[in-house]
């Protein structure tokens, strides 16, 4: 869907989009990181409507993702860390978990 | 922790840099905070490290030099740091999860704008975005859609994205372009703005030149909507004469001008001001950023959209004028150092006017189809909350007690205005005597814990 018109800098790190590993450039936000593997779509709204990141500058809160156990995390603004696991947001975020998780 | 700053700045876009870049250099302790993680703001995107610095134009490259005198300006920047709470001697911020309180005698906010959101049928599917949001990854992570790509809306950003298409041979369907033809006309009667900054008002030419050129360009389109198909996407919109037509896409992309975002500066209950051309709200402050509330400040986009240069020389003066009121100078010095900005300001303002009728927003575009989502986050549409705007609802405060929109996550940041503007037309009311959503803390949600974790501002005073 996106392809890479930049030249690779050779620094990259591998994350796990729903446990498959994926190479990308070191300093990629986590929402730009997951736009092929995910197919633009990073999560599902409370009804069930399939959702990927819109804005790309933290305002429209479309691209809410789980990173490392932790929900509700602006993938646009999150950067991409060596080993980071992330997961789509399935549903209205659940804050209790959250705070478990974090804790 | 219990240090008084002289200055934080909110935003590291060319308004904030440069607030700092003057603060510091006249000795005042500067602390610049921004929720990317790098310095630069949405023009001058990561310009400090992109890889596409050589490669988008003399507008982005311009970028490069701003950002490292910034970084050596002596002003402490701290990157990750989204801003959720604001008084006009405090902020509020959160950082890789932890939250912090810092003092300051003055606050300056230099937030920026966003894209404007213009609900229609099909603009919530994977594959639809702002077209500032492709501008965003191309510049930060190198990235273009593959295509075939449809650009809609009006604006010069919609041209500058169909160049960057056209020079990265992306294939492109059609750009659409929603702007009245009328627009022109009005524009014409400030046509003598031009002459002040000539060479912006030929870059923008040269754009729609090479937009008609190089793409399929549709004008005066409406009636947009976007569906699914068996390819990707399929974009349905009517031409000028009143004709369907269908486009196929893998990846739309949808721009209706810039649009100050006031979340922060509602909730700091700063007074605010309507652009009746731009349909917009913004800040009401006087060309040294001084707001209605002493002490707090505001600079670039969030006081009015005038684009970079103008963004940079405004941050310059409210530097300028903080450190007169901070006792690092005289007035006249004041005076004398804010004279090139001021010569700056003076261009921009005279060819607004021209810019701004000539890109202004079609009345018909901002009333949503009934299909629209309008909330994206409660997933409601146009046609539901048209039907509670109509029953008697006469606030978007009102809409939103009623039926939710402005309940989730954005916090009405996407659907304040387009509920906004359908109560005006609903009602006849003028948009300048709507109240806009009340905004409350924190402006976005926070994990309950940070805020336990977080020492209470009585602790540190
Ligand atoms: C998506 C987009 C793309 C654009 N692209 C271009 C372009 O290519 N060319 C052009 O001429 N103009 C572009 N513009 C117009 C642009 O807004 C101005 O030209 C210029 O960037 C305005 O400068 P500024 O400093 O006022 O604001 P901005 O550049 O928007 O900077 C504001 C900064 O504040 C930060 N911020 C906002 N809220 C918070 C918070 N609560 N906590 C912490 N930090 C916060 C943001 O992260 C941002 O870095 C674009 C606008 C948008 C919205
Ligand atoms: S994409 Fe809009 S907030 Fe992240």
């Amino acid at each position: 869907m996106f392809k890479q018109v930049s030249e690779s800098t050779g620094k990259t790190v591998t994350i796990y989009f729903e446990g498959k590993p994926v190479q990308v450039e070191e300093g990629t936000t986590v929402a730009a990181a997951v736009l092929d593997p995910s197919h633009g779509w990073t999560r599902t709204s409370h009804g069930g409507q399939q959702r990927g990141p819109y804005c790309q500058m933290g305002v429209c809160h479309e691209c809410l993702m789980n990173i490392d156990g932790v929900p509700n995390q602006q993938a646009c603004l999150t950067v991409v860390a060596e080993g980071m696991q992330v997961r789509r947001q399935n549903g209205v975020p659940d804050f209790h978990q959250e705070d478990k998780n974090h804790g | 922790m219990d240090k008084v700053w002289d200055v934080i700045i909110v935003g590291a876009g060319p308004a904030g840099m440069c607030t700092a870049i003057q603060t510091a250099k006249h000795g005042l302790s500067t602390l610049v905070v921004d929720r990317q993680t790098e310095p630069g703001g949405q023009i001058f995107r990561s310009a400090g490290s992109s890889s596409m610095i050589g490669k988008l134009g003399k507008d982005y490259a311009a970028g490069l030099p701003l950002v490292k005198q910034f970084l050596n300006c002596g002003a402490q920047f701290e990157p990750g740091a989204n801003v959720w709470d604001i008084a006009p001697d405090r902020v509020y911020y959160s950082q890789q999860g932890h939250s912090h309180f810092v003092r300051a005698r003055q606050v300056v906010l230099a937030t920026g704008a966003m894209e404007r959101p213009v609900p229609l049928p099909g603009w919530t599917l994977p594959g639809v975005m702002g077209s500032g949001a492709s501008d965003v990854l191309l510049k930060s992570a190198g990235l273009l859609p593959e295509g075939p790509v449809v650009l809609c809306g009006n604006g010069p950003l919609v041209l500058q994205a169909a160049v960057h298409m056209h020079e990265f041979n992306v294939p492109v369907s059609a750009v659409l372009l929603t702007g009245r033809m009328g627009n022109i006309m009005h524009a014409m009667k400030h046509a003598s703005g031009i002459l002040a900054r000539p060479g912006y008002f030929l870059h923008g030419v040269n754009m729609a030149a090479k937009t008609m050129l190089h793409q399929k360009c549709v004008l005066g389109a409406h009636d947009v909507s976007i569906s699914e198909s068996e390819k990707g996407l399929q974009v349905h919109y009517a031409t000028r004469s009143g004709k369907h037509r269908k486009l196929d896409a893998s990846t739309v992309l949808l721009h209706e001008g810039v649009i100050p975002e006031t979340r922060i500066t509602r909730l700091a209950r700063l007074r605010h001001a309507w652009d009746q051309k731009q349909r917009y709200w913004h800040v009401d402050a006087d060309k040294w950023g001084q707001t209605s509330a002493p002490g707090l400040r505001t600079a670039g986009d969030i006081a009015t959209v005038r684009g970079a240069a103008a963004a940079q020389a405004e941050g310059s003066l409210v530097g300028l004028d903080i450190c007169r009121e901070l006792g690092q100078l005289s007035l006249a010095d004041r005076d004398r150092e804010a004279l090139p900005f001021l010569r700056i300001i003076k261009r921009c303002q005279a060819l607004q006017p021209f810019l701004d009728e000539y890109f202004a927003p079609t009345p018909a575009m901002l009333q949503p189809h009934p299909d629209a989502i309008v909330c994206r986050c409660e997933e409601l549409t146009a046609g539901h909350l048209g039907e509670v705007i109509r029953e008697g609802s006469y606030s978007p405060n009102g809409v939103k007690a009623q039926a939710r929109p402005g309940m989730g996550t954005c916090q009405g940041r996407i659907c304040g205005q387009a509920v906004a503007e359908m109560i005006a037309d609903a009602h006849g009311l003028s948009m300048e005597n709507l109240p806009q959503y009340t905004a409350q803390p924190p402006l976005f949600p926070l994990r309950l814990g940070e805020l336990v974790e977080m020492p209470s501002p009585s602790e540190l005073m």
